[in-house]
């Protein structure tokens, strides 16, 4: 096993998990504020690919810019979804982490059922100007991705400024806390959601546009993405942003080293262990610091 | 984090209870249901088992289990292309003869790609009553419903599926008119013989295997890579990858790294389309050479782009290839305009499975199972026939006898009913992606005896 193969392994983990991690955020913020899943993460995903990869291929959008249709159609659905079906599944009491979860997972079919009948089964790609790669000696960096993890990481510090230093983010974080106080306190909590919605299939939105120079689209994709983005929240905590980046590049960087060292199969494998144990011993993920006293 | 536990297991249930629902749609490739669960079971088709015969009907129905969701649900969509083309092509050419022209009626059942929801699928095609079954493209399902068509005694003729594991058992209703994984050891031999010819001072010796990690990819591969030291190759890198692989540049940089000449590919769509394209972005210069799957996609060389060029694919034969019969390359042009894209792998072996069934139900000159099963049992027809119009095959004929050999699937090393007049190519060609199209290189009969191959 050559050295070089291990320093290749881990820029190549470091790119990819840059990626991961601004899908998974997405999941994570609708599940720290909201308190709920969405099943169907991976397949708006895979609705967002399709998007920036016809955008790309037939109007000649450069891949990247397409991430700015995406957010203001993937926003807006986001919103429209909260607005017209979640906070009712939410303000009619019950169980609504349930239901809404059963709704995402009958939307997730029914998106993979649709997207098969518009667009057929098979891998659609499009090959951009984005290609090549950077040499050092013998470690070769992959253009493409190292402008998505760099995109990435611009969009994940983005929002972590706008949910820490905006009159916004302080709504969303203190909705999160305490929904019934915040309420108290002014704050139109069901306004928040719709935002907090918004926010999250926006930056599958942005997402997809960071994996279209380099990667396809059928409409079964979603799934695989979906359980990483899982294994995010788990490992970065729920709405955790700095979590959420580490926690992605700890899964890229695994993924390649595992891959070098034991194989594809095994590293996978070791990732899903990983969320096992995470969710065991660490049940609040990586990030979360221990209350003194 | 409580709730994200229950979540997690709710989500999970929930997902394997609705895929269950899933599966039991007979969805068609543009949503149209030919036969949903909910209708009723007909009336004609009155649920036989045991071989009984099957009530005379208007129709003689032949039950079609494919995968038109999941994984390989493009795979399955086109295979039904070919199936329901060469049904429509004998329903408007008078029917079956011997049974006063009588049109065939297809009745589709969706496996999801998955084998317990194909079991299910199965069993719903034998209630309503089918006199045959053909499917199922995946070997993993195959491995599921053989079982059955043996029980019910359901003549069921396999597309496809090419894994030697459910074809062990002795029988007369599961056959097989497509090559298996074993019979394309002696194409590798004749197709890496000729590599090696190409460039003598540089013999190919070094290769890699990567391969899909379900049945068809495994057996693709395995029965070649047990030999391959003893043929004079050593396998330098051998992984198995899936479907939903979201990146291979390790794979890619081993395969570099270990300083292979050909890389041997047994992989569906995006997974080949990724690894050919990141294989390009490494500048990694050993050749590709595609099994089928995702090398034998109609836009595989659209999506790969510049990085597709020069990669090999052994290719079943296919009308475009040249050397059709005028019937077939007619057909094969009303196929492409009814259809909209030129006959690929999927669509030819569907037409050769359904022609098969077609014959054997105008051999039996009945609808009934037992009858068909035995005019596929003694069926016996050369390379000339109308079913072999858009394959590369010597014939159809049966090893009702039993095949014995250390890489078929029963303990005993044997398999039944498999295909036998295949050729030594097993009806395959060598193509090329040469100025961004497929090129056939190989055999050199094709070529007027020259190499234009780029290796």
């Amino acid at each position: 096993m050559s050295f070089d193969l291990l320093v290749q392994a881990l820029i190549d983990g470091i790119l990819i998990g840059g990626v991961y991690a601004a899908i998974g955020l997405g999941l994570s913020i609708a599940y720290g504020v909201m308190g709920v899943v969405n099943w169907a993460h991976g397949e708006v995903l895979m609705v967002s690919l399709y998007i920036s990869i016809y955008l790309t291929k037939y109007a000649g959008f450069d891949p990247y810019l397409t991430a700015l249709v995406n957010i203001a159609v993937m926003g807006a659905a986001g919103y429209c979804l909260q607005k017209a079906a979640f906070n009712k599944l939410i303000n009619r009491g019950g169980v609504a982490w349930r239901d809404i979860l059963l709704f995402t997972a009958g939307m997730s079919m029914f998106l993979q059922a649709l997207f098969n009948m518009i667009f057929g089964a098979e891998v659609k790609s499009v090959n951009t100007r984005y290609s090549g790669m950077l040499q050092l000696g013998s470690i070769m960096i992959s253009k493409p991705k190292t402008i998505s993890f760099l995109l990435a990481v611009v969009c994940c510090a983005g929002l972590f400024f706008l949910i820490q230093k905006t009159e916004m983010g302080r709504s969303l974080r203190a909705t999160a806390q305490d929904r019934n106080t915040a309420q108290l306190m002014g704050i139109n909590a069901n306004q928040v959601y719709c935002l907090c919605f918004a926010i999250s299939l926006a930056m599958v939105g942005l997402s997809a546009a960071l994996l279209t120079p380099f990667y396809s689209v059928s409409p079964y994709v979603g799934a695989s993405f979906c359980f990483k983005s899982f294994i995010i929240v788990a490992l970065g905590g729920r709405g955790n942003i700095p979590g959420a980046m580490v926690a992605g590049v700890l899964i890229g960087i695994i993924e390649k080293f595992g891959g070098v060292l034991m194989g594809d199969k095994i590293a996978q494998i070791i990732i899903y262990l990983l969320f096992i144990l995470i969710l065991l011993v660490l049940p609040n993920g990586l990030m979360v610091r221990k209350k003194k006293g | 984090m409580k709730r994200l536990k229950k979540l997690l297991a709710a989500g999970v249930s929930l997902a394997m209870v609705l895929s269950l629902f899933a599966g039991c749609a007979g969805n068609k490739p543009g949503g149209e249901n030919n036969n949903p669960p909910s209708s009723p079971p007909s009336q004609q088709g009155d649920s036989q088992q045991g071989g009984q015969t099957v009530p005379e009907g208007g129709t003689v129905k032949v039950g079609v289990l494919l995968p038109m969701s999941g994984a390989t649900a493009y795979y399955g969509g086109v295979q039904y292309d070919g199936i329901e083309f060469c049904a429509s092509y004998i329903n408007q050419n008078g029917g079956i003869k011997s049974m006063d022209g009588k049109q065939i009626e297809l009745v589709l059942q969706d496996s999801a790609s998955d084998p317990e929801t194909g079991v299910s699928a199965f069993e719903y095609l034998i209630e309503q009553g089918v006199s045959a079954v053909i499917g199922p493209y995946n070997s993993t399902v195959a491995a599921a419903t053989t079982p059955l068509a043996i029980q019910h005694g359901i003549p069921y003729v396999i597309t496809n599926a090419t894994a030697e594991n459910f074809m062990g058992t002795a029988n007369k209703y599961v056959y097989r008119t497509n090559v298996g994984s074993t019979d394309g050891d002696k194409m590798w031999e004749i197709v890496l013989d000729y590599l090696s010819t190409v460039r003598p001072d540089n013999p190919t010796d070094k290769v890699a295997v990567v391969y899909d990690e379900g049945d068809w990819g495994s057996a693709a591969v395995t029965s070649w890579r047990n030999n391959a030291s003893d043929l004079g190759y050593e396998v330098v890198v051998d992984e198995a990858v899936s479907e939903s692989t979201t990146d291979m540049s390790v794979l890619v940089n081993k395969i570099k790294s270990s300083d292979c000449d050909l890389v041997i590919l047994a992989t569906f769509s995006a997974a080949t389309n990724l690894l050919v394209k990141q294989m390009a972005d490494y500048q990694c210069d050993a050749k590709m050479i595609g099994l089928g799957g995702g090398v034998g996609d109609l836009e595989f060389i659209e999506n790969a782009g510049a990085a597709a060029e020069n990669v090999l694919y052994c290719a079943p034969w296919v009308p475009s290839y040249g050397g059709a019969a005028p019937e077939a390359e007619a057909l094969a042009a009303d196929f492409e305009a009814k259809y909209g894209y030129a006959l690929t792998m999927e669509p030819c072996w569907g037409w050769l499975g359904m022609a098969t069934i077609i014959n054997a139900i105008e051999a039996a000159g009945s609808a009934d199972r037992e009858a068909i099963a035995g005019a596929l049992y003694s069926m016996d027809v050369d390379g000339s026939d109308w079913a072999l119009w858009f394959s590369g095959y010597e014939g159809v004929k049966f090893c009702t006898e039993g095949q014995t050999s250390p890489g078929y699937g029963s303990d005993s090393g044997e398999r039944y009913n498999q295909n036998i007049a295949l050729g030594d190519m097993g009806g395959m060609v060598m193509v090329q992606v040469q100025n961004g199209a497929w090129t056939i290189v190989y055999p050199t009969s094709y070529t007027g005896g020259a190499d234009i191959i780029v290796y």
